[in-house]
């Protein structure tokens, strides 16, 4: 039960009993347990912790011919974890689901591994449950927003077609993993109303020099030849960038009437690994997807919202699959860089990405923001997180009241949510900017489908496919609903 | 039941188990703490810690000036680390040390949820110690 709050409170003396001192003044804070959040979006302003009971509070709904339901783990230990997820998930289903949604973070690749995740659901389902996942920065439900643990998402619906595939080798071949996910989809469904897919993000290999480096001093001479090196060893090793417009354009030709929402799986964010999860098996360099058929409207949102804050600028001398430039305005990049953005050189230590974050390179096209983070600095070359596709560039910009409005605006627009669960792709750069802020996203979510079940993903970079085009981005949202009640 | 007091440690040393998150502890303005035993701290430079439990007044004079304009939370940074306080309640902080370099707001997310729990076990019923 939970006490009122007041002067003099019980806490108050319970805090000063706890630390063994006296009392010396009363503390007039109340802890508000409304589900409104009013801390403003900047930061400033009155801010009261939204109090959760605790994590286990799982929410489902149970009609006649669907079920929902979204559990947390918050272990340590993977076997653990794997086996909290399945029995609280064993607790509320009453149908034995048609599929489950898996996203863990990094932390059990060091406390267990996959393996015994999967093993213990599978020891609670049949082998029959098609399940799909992947690692992830961090992860919004019900019980709230977390960068370590695992959530699961398990849906029954009568008379819905399910089907799992996979594509291996995205790195080194990717329009042939496409091809092949395509392949194994149609086998089982043709035409799937909506697919859920995850993609290998980019990696940077963890070798001695390059630790957590940012920034890897190369002499200018021999720069665009390690560059050039790096990329074929990267690309054989299947290492380095995602290669994701490649996927995307190739798989954007299979599914011209489907709806496809894509993420990056990902790490904490270090870039060093990231895992996909299909059924039982895990995998490194493969595309995953989830393809769903027989199941009512769907919709499928991709949004960015940035400005130009810079004059715009022309790169050149690009390597890494497209993914790296070594000029800008026919200069030295990295010093134009700094030139454009008003930096001291002072700023390029590995403290740099701090800043990278909040200035994004990129153009504006049809509404959309193409965002590319500056990931290395290797030399005087610059790498990003995915393909540059025009020469024209500027610096892109953005607020967190911009962001969480235009994401709000997004979601008010989607009809019949009560008849939806939501499954939302989030750029990591958002969580690491924004944080618990990030909180706001869950109370716009709750406000709308509350009842019903919602999953959010912190991903390495996001992907849609509408009407047979596709879009491949940095810092954007991807927001999508799958239909349940008929 | 367990004791809030040891609920709480728990609660602290689950945070320390994050990679980046080297030193942790809750402080009273009344000089009292809680926090995991020293020797799983990881934190390199002890001396900044102990300036930090020294100092930790000076932070709750700073949170009680700045608190009818909401402060929340503070940071500071130094050098090699980073340090942060979360207000818990008028009396009450969240201490937590993480290196310059680390990815600071998906840590930021489960200082938040440490001071979340901390909350909800003051809250509530049970024994203290």
């Amino acid at each position: 039960m939970q006490k009122e709050m007041g002067p003099g409170n019980l806490e108050d003396d319970l805090t000063e009993e706890l630390m063994g001192s006296q009392a010396k003044e009363k503390s007039d804070y109340s802890l508000d347990n409304s589900a409104t959040h009013k801390n403003e979006i900047n930061g400033v302003g009155v801010g009261k912790p939204i109090i959760k009971s605790n994590y286990s509070e799982e929410f489902k709904i149970n009609e006649k011919n669907c079920e929902v339901v979204v559990v947390t783990s918050r272990k340590w230990n993977s076997q653990e974890a794997g086996k909290d997820i399945a029995l609280k998930l064993m607790e509320k289903l009453e149908h034995q689901p048609k599929f489950i949604l898996l996203f863990s973070t990094i932390h059990y690749e060091n406390n267990g591994g996959f393996q015994p995740i999967l093993d213990e659901i599978y020891l609670h389902f049949p082998n029959n449950v098609n399940l799909i996942g992947g690692t992830i920065s961090g992860f919004i439900n019900s019980d709230g927003i977390f960068s370590r643990g695992i959530t699961a998402m398990a849906v029954y619906k009568k008379n819905m077609q399910v089907t799992t595939a996979i594509g291996k080798h995205t790195k080194r071949t990717p329009t042939f993993a496409a091809r092949e996910c395509a392949k194994a989809i149609k086998k089982r469904i043709q035409t799937p109303d909506f697919i859920f897919s995850m993609i290998p993000a980019g990696t940077v290999p963890r070798l001695p020099f390059m630790k957590r480096r940012r920034i890897i001093p190369i002499p200018s001479i021999v720069n665009k030849t390690i560059m050039t090196i790096m990329s074929g060893i990267f690309n054989l090793a299947e290492y380095g960038v995602g290669r994701e417009d490649e996927i995307l354009e190739s798989f954007s030709k299979e599914f011209q009437r489907t709806k496809v929402a894509v993420g990056n799986s990902y790490d904490n964010n270090n870039s060093f690994t990231n895992y996909q999860f299909n059924n039982r098996k895990i995998y490194t360099t493969s595309m995953i997807a989830l393809a769903l058929s027989n199941v009512s409207e769907s919709d499928l949102i991709h949004t960015t919202k940035f400005s130009c804050s810079s004059p715009t600028f022309s790169i050149g001398d690009i390597n890494m699959n497209g993914c790296s430039i070594g000029s800008i305005n026919s200069k030295n990049s990295l010093d134009e860089i700094l030139r454009i953005l008003s930096w001291p050189k002072e700023y390029l230590n590995e403290r740099i990405y701090r800043k990278t974050y909040y200035y994004p390179v990129g153009y504006i096209e049809k509404g959309l923001a193409h965002t590319h983070v500056m990931g290395l600095f290797i030399g005087n070359h610059i790498a990003f997180t995915h393909k540059l596709k025009k020469k024209e560039m500027c610096i892109l910009t953005q607020s967190g009241k911009e962001y969480y409005e235009d994401i709000q605006k997004k979601i008010y627009q989607i009809k019949n949510k009560k008849n939806k669960i939501f499954l939302g792709v989030l750029c990591t750069s958002q969580l690491e900017t924004l944080g618990s802020k990030n909180l706001k996203i869950k109370e716009i979510l709750e406000n709308k489908f509350f009842n019903n079940g919602f999953i959010v993903i912190f991903a390495g970079g996001e992907g849609s496919i509408l009407n047979g085009n596709y879009n491949y981005l940095n810092c954007s949202a991807v927001l999508s609903t799958i239909g349940i009640n008929d | 039941m367990e004791a809030k007091f040891e609920r709480i440690v728990k609660v602290l040393e689950d945070l320390l188990r994050e990679e980046d998150v080297l030193a942790v502890r809750i402080a009273s303005a009344s000089g009292g703490s809680i926090g995991p035993p020293q020797s799983l701290l990881k934190i390199k430079d002890m001396g900044v810690w102990n300036m930090v439990n020294n100092t930790v007044n000076e932070a709750f004079t700073i949170f009680t000036k700045f608190g009818p304009y909401g402060i929340d939370k503070m940071y500071l940074e130094l050098g090699e680390y980073e340090i942060i306080f979360f207000r818990v309640d008028r009396r009450t902080l969240l201490i937590a040390v993480i290196p310059t370099l680390a990815n600071k707001g998906l840590l930021e997310v489960e200082i938040e949820n440490t001071r979340r729990e901390t909350i909800n076990i003051l809250k509530s019923s049970g024994p203290e110690q």
